[in-house]
């Protein structure tokens, strides 16, 4: 319940970050959206009416006022309320990075266990190497690579998903999607927590009562390893979000990533601020989930008080 | 200092790094070309007798825009980490040993900060400082200043407590002299377990935004910017991309892995974990 608390304070840390920001941008969008042959008298009066005359902690006021009625100002590149922009393009990053969670998880589960059951042995050593590897990777590359395999050489998946119509939904998500899962960061995390749980002193009972080994590793130690686990799916989340950049401009989807980064291009400072701002809300509201998902897996934590985590 | 030697990791991580920073260093001597020497007849050429690593789409030789452009990528990024250490470090350290509003208002900023993907921040400070190799370092620093921070706090708050550090502040000790004699030497070493892989996250850093088209302007290569150049034609003439991204893959793998090895040398719970 603190932890909700706490989350209101940094949606508007993140709305005051995000506006003063992209106040501090050389010129204001008065001059963006008038052109560099405006008159000094025309941009007076886009400002008057857009308020940009008025000092920052007014405008600032503005800006929360309407924040509250859910209106971020008007994209300049698409002539309409950026909310509805980023709104349209936010279901694209979330499927995505709701596939390469899911997905991304089971495989680093399964491999981690793996890992863990035969510590110090062969298959171990390549699992970890492996992770080791994949985690130095850049999206990009591991995407090109993607890319070049399976739409140049096999060409199973289109180079850029928009450019093709009515293409099948697993043709536009394989390519991203497996790139999140071959990047394996998950996979030494879920390794070492439950390395971490087979030290702990109930496994040994459980061993010592005859418990099989493989009900040990997957009902007692899996389930106490969780937390861990959860964490890292919210920090995947993060990531997912963050690398959905790089991602949807590798593999041409049209999501929030690369809606900055158009809106970067052009210099859409009102769709700038207000992709930045959906996102970072996101951010924090999984963040939010992950706590509360660790708690339900873990009752000790909900008792302690989450937000120790 | 022998037992570090021992440790696979920190060996193998510490002679990619050794290796690759003296490629960067000695970049005039392992190459005759020119990095910004534009050669139109030989362009797009794969790896050959002439050029090891093929020449890009302006015909400019790879291996040598790879090994000058390692300048740039790693002074980006010791820049960048150094940058979030020492403000992060600093903060944390305030933070933890002081607690109370301070505390709370700085814990508050930092979920803030934590709040942005760090990609995603790095992209929008970059825009709104401009694109310069001291912007850079604000652009990809300010993002890693909580991992620093929240190791710092957590540090401090856990030394802050202890008896000499009540010593010092009874002997008329002021905070900043407690923060600076005694709090941030017992901090250091939990940073120093993070540094490595800060590094190669603020490589990794660099090289997407360069990626993006969102790097230091040209003619200054760096290694994203290097892999961004030849992104168009990744297709029919992968090998400029190809190149560029294996150095920085590899040198990312270095950072991490003398991280591991450094992190299983200090934490000698770590360490005798992984002996058993």
């Amino acid at each position: 319940m603190s932890r909700l608390l706490l989350a209101v304070p940094a949606m508007l840390g993140v709305f005051v970050v995000v506006f003063f920001v992209i106040r501090m941008l050389p010129g204001d969008s008065a001059e963006a959206m008038l052109g560099a042959s405006a008159t000094d008298a025309q941009i007076e009066t886009y400002r008057a009416a857009h308020g940009l005359d008025k000092p920052a902690p007014v405008q600032f006021w503005i800006a929360l006022k309407n924040l509250f009625r859910g209106d971020l100002g008007d994209s300049l590149s698409h002539y309409r309320p950026v909310l509805s922009v980023v709104l349209e393009r936010l279901p694209s990053t979330i499927e995505l990075a709701a596939y390469g969670i899911v997905l991304g998880s089971v495989f680093a589960v399964i491999l981690g266990v793996v890992a863990a059951s035969f510590r110090g042995r062969w298959p171990d050593l390549i699992i970890t190497a492996y992770s080791t590897f994949g985690m130095s990777l850049p999206t990009f590359y591991i995407g090109l690579w993607i890319l070049m395999v399976f739409a140049v050489k096999l060409d199973v998946i289109p180079v850029s998903a928009s450019a093709v119509e009515g293409l099948p939904r697993w043709k536009t998500l394989f390519g991203p999607v497996l790139t999140i899962v071959v990047g394996g960061s998950l996979v030494r995390t879920t390794r070492s927590a439950i390395l971490e749980i087979l030290e702990e002193d109930f496994i040994r009972t459980a061993r010592a009562k005859g418990v099989p080994k493989a009900l040990i590793l997957f009902r007692h130690a899996l389930g106490n390893a969780l937390i861990p686990i959860i964490t890292m799916v919210g920090y995947g989340l993060a990531v997912s979000f963050g690398g959905a950049i790089v991602l949807e401009t590798v593999f041409g989807r049209s999501g929030v990533g690369k809606l900055l980064i158009d809106a970067i291009t052009v210099r859409d400072y009102p769709l700038v601020q207000g992709t930045t701002f959906v996102i970072a809300l996101f951010m924090i509201v999984a963040n939010l989930l992950t706590d509360v998902a660790a708690g339900f897996a873990d009752p000790r934590i909900r008792v302690a008080g989450a937000g120790e985590l | 200092m022998e037992a570090i030697l021992k440790n696979k990791f920190f060996v193998i991580g510490g002679g990619i790094v050794l290796i690759i920073s003296l490629l960067v260093l000695f970049a005039p001597l392992l190459t005759s070309y020119d990095y910004g020497a534009v050669d139109l007849p030989n362009k797009q050429l794969p790896p050959g007798a002439e050029h090891i690593m093929g020449t890009d789409l302006y015909g400019r030789d790879v291996w040598c825009r790879i090994i000058y452009g390692g300048r740039v990528s790693l002074t980006v990024a010791l820049g960048s980490t150094a940058v979030a250490l020492v403000v992060g470090t600093m903060l944390g350290a305030l933070s933890g040993y002081v607690r109370g509003t301070l505390d709370f208002v700085l814990d508050r900023v930092n979920d803030v900060l934590m709040a942005f993907p760090m990609l995603l921040f790095s992209l929008v400070i970059g825009v709104v400082l401009g694109s310069s190799m001291k912007n850079m370092f604000l652009s990809i620093g300010i993002p890693i200043i909580p991992m620093f921070y929240r190791i710092a706090r957590a540090t401090a708050m856990s030394v802050g407590g202890r008896s000499y550090v009540l010593a010092a502040r009874a002997m008329g000790g002021g905070r900043m002299r407690v923060i600076l004699r005694h709090i941030i030497p017992n901090v250091l070493p939990h940073t120093l377990v993070i540094l490595s892989s800060a590094i190669g996250g603020a490589i990794l850093a660099e090289a997407s935004l360069g990626f993006l088209g969102f790097g230091i302007p040209q003619p200054t290569p760096s290694w994203g910017l290097i892999a961004n150049d030849g992104k168009t034609y990744m297709f029919s003439h992968p090998w400029t991309t190809a190149f560029a991204g294996a150095f920085i893959a590899l040198t990312i793998l270095g950072f991490n892995l003398l991280g591991d090895g450094l992190r299983d040398w200090l934490d000698p719970k770590i360490r005798t974990a992984a002996k058993r």
